[in-house]
C-alpha cells in the first residue's frame, strides 16, 4: 500500500466511510489505531507533495473548526478574543490555500470532517490548552515534512505557514503564563508521531 | 488583515512564491567589510549558513547589549534574557554546522551600529523590526537549501524568529502574525542591515524602511551614535 493511500485510509476512517478494523471489535487510543492499519514507520520523505498537501489540509480543516467552536464559546474576551479571531481568519485561509493548491494539482481535497473530538470549550482554560496542543502539533507536523517536500513553490508555502503556526503557539503560550519561546529551535515530529496525537482528536 | 483578504484571491502557488528562488549569489554584490567578501564558497548551503550566521551574530550582539542595558523590566525582560539566549544558541549552532561542512563560518563583528536606546519603547519597536527581518530572512533562503537536514534546521530557527517577533508584535500593540509569514530576498535584509554592520559614522541617517509593522509604514530610526 503507498503511503498516500494509507493517509488516505486513516483519514477515510475519520470520516466514517469505512470502519477502521473492518467488523472487528473496536480498539481505544489513536496510536494502536495507526498500528493496526499497517501505516508502521511512516516517514514523510515516502510521502508525495499530494500527500503532504492533504496529510496539511487535515490539520487546517481541524484547527479551522477548532476556532471557529472556541470563538463560539463565547468565553474569550479583550486581547485573546482579538487574537483567537485573528488565529481563526488565518486558518481559514490556510484552508482556502490549501484547497486551491490541491485542486490545482488535480486532485479533490480531503474534506473537513462534520465533527471533531474537541474537549469542552467551557472554559479559558480549556480553550487555551487545546488551542496550545492544536497548534504545536501543527508546527512539528509541517516542519516535520519540510525536507520531504519536492516542489519549491510548495515548500516556500509550507514555510510562510509553519511560520504563523509557531507564531499562534508563542502567543498562546504567552496567554497561558508560559514562556511563549520556551526553546532555541521548534521540534519536528514524524508523520507517525502527529497521526498518533491527532487520530484522537479525529475520533478513532 | 487586507493581507488575508488579498492572498485569498489570488493563486496560492503564485502568492507563495513571493520567495522567489533566485541565481542571487551569482549576480549578488560582493558585501564587502573591512575587505572580507560576504559570498566566498560558492556552495550555496554554506553561504546561505553564513548569511544567517551574519543576522544571528547581529542579534546576539543586540541583545547582550540590550540585557546588560538595564532597561528591561517584568516580562519583556525576562523575554529578552530568554531570546538573547536563542540567538547565541544560533550563532553556535550554525558556527559548527557551517565548520563541519568544511567552510570558514563568519565572525561577528567587534561592534554593531544601532540606536543609542533611551528608553524600554524604543528598545521593543527596534527588536521587533529586527526579529521580523530575521523570519522573513529565513524564509526568504528556504527553497534555495540543498541538504534536506540543513534545511530542517533552518526551519526550526525561522520558526524561533517568527515566534520572537510574535512576542515583540504583542508588546508593542502590533498584530503577532499575519496568515502567510512574508519572506525577503537577502538583497532585501541585507540592504537593511548593512548600516547596522558597518562601522559607526558610515552609516545613513535613516533606516531603510523595512515594509514591516502591520501596515504602519515605520518612517526609519535616526541614528545616533552609541555613546
Amino acid at each position: 500500500m503507498t503511503m498516500y493511500a494509507k493517509v488516505m485510509d486513516l483519514i477515510d476512517v475519520a470520516q466514517g466511510r469505512r470502519n477502521f478494523l473492518r467488523g472487528s471489535m473496536a480498539v481505544a487510543g489513536g496510536l494502536a489505531m495507526v498500528s493496526s492499519v499497517g501505516l508502521g514507520r511512516a516517514f514523510a520523505q515516502e510521502l508525495t507533495d499530494l500527500d503532504i498537501l492533504q496529510f496539511a489540509m487535515t490539520l487546517e480543516h481541524l484547527e479551522a473548526r477548532m476556532y471557529k467552536d472556541m470563538l463560539a464559546a463565547n468565553i474569550l474576551t479583550g486581547k485573546e478574543l482579538q487574537y483567537f479571531t485573528l488565529f481563526g481568519e488565518h486558518e481559514a485561509a490556510h484552508v482556502e490555500a490549501l484547497m486551491g493548491t490541491i485542486r490545482s494539482l488535480g486532485t479533490e481535497p480531503v474534506a473537513a470532517q462534520e465533527s471533531y473530538s474537541f474537549p469542552a470549550f467551557d472554559s479559558r482554560e480549556a480553550i487555551l490548552n487545546f488551542a496550545k496542543v492544536a497548534e504545536d502539533i501543527g508546527v512539528g507536523a509541517y516542519q516535520g515534512a519540510a525536507a520531504a517536500i519536492d516542489n519549491k513553490d510548495i515548500l516556500a508555502a509550507a514555510g510562510s505557514i509553519v511560520q504563523v503556526e509557531a507564531r499562534h503557539a508563542a502567543i498562546v503560550n504567552l496567554l497561558l503564563g508560559l514562556k511563549p519561546v520556551p526553546d532555541a529551535v521548534t521540534a519536528s515530529q514524524t508523520v507517525d508521531e502527529v497521526l498518533g496525537k491527532v487520530g484522537p482528536i479525529l475520533g478513532q | 488583515m487586507n493581507t488575508t483578504i488579498s492572498m485569498n484571491r489570488r493563486n496560492f502557488l503564485r502568492a507563495s512564491a513571493a520567495a522567489a528562488v533566485s541565481t542571487a549569489l551569482v549576480t549578488f554584490p560582493q558585501f564587502q567589510l573591512g575587505g572580507k567578501a560576504f559570498a566566498q564558497s560558492g556552495n550555496i548551503d554554506l553561504d546561505i549558513l553564513n548569511y544567517a550566521l551574519t543576522l544571528e551574530h547581529l542579534e546576539a550582539k543586540a541583545y547582550q547589549t540590550v540585557n546588560q542595558s538595564g532597561l528591561m523590566t517584568g516580562k519583556a525582560r525576562e523575554y529578552f534574557m530568554d531570546f538573547g539566549a536563542h540567538e547565541s544558541a544560533h550563532v553556535v549552532a550554525l558556527t559548527q554546522t557551517i565548520t563541519q561542512l568544511g567552510g570558514t563560518p563568519v565572525a561577528a563583528k567587534e561592534s554593531y551600529t544601532w540606536p543609542a536606546f533611551k528608553t524600554e519603547q524604543e528598545v521593543l519597536t527596534y527588536f521587533q523590526v529586527v526579529e521580523e527581518l530575521g523570519a522573513a530572512a529565513y524564509l526568504g533562503q528556504a527553497t534555495r537549501i540543498t541538504n534536506p537536514d540543513i534545511l530542517t534546521a533552518a526551519v526550526s530557527i525561522h520558526n524561533v524568529e517568527g515566534q520572537h517577533a510574535a512576542v515583540l508584535s504583542d508588546l508593542v500593540g502590533l498584530p503577532p502574525a499575519v496568515a502567510f509569514a512574508p519572506a525577503k530576498t537577502m538583497e532585501e535584509v541585507l540592504k537593511v542591515v548593512t548600516p547596522i554592520l558597518m562601522p559607526a559614522g558610515t552609516m545613513p541617517e535613516k533606516m531603510p524602511n523595512t515594509g514591516f509593522g502591520g501596515g504602519r509604514q515605520r518612517s526609519g530610526f535616526s541614528q545616533v551614535q552609541a555613546r
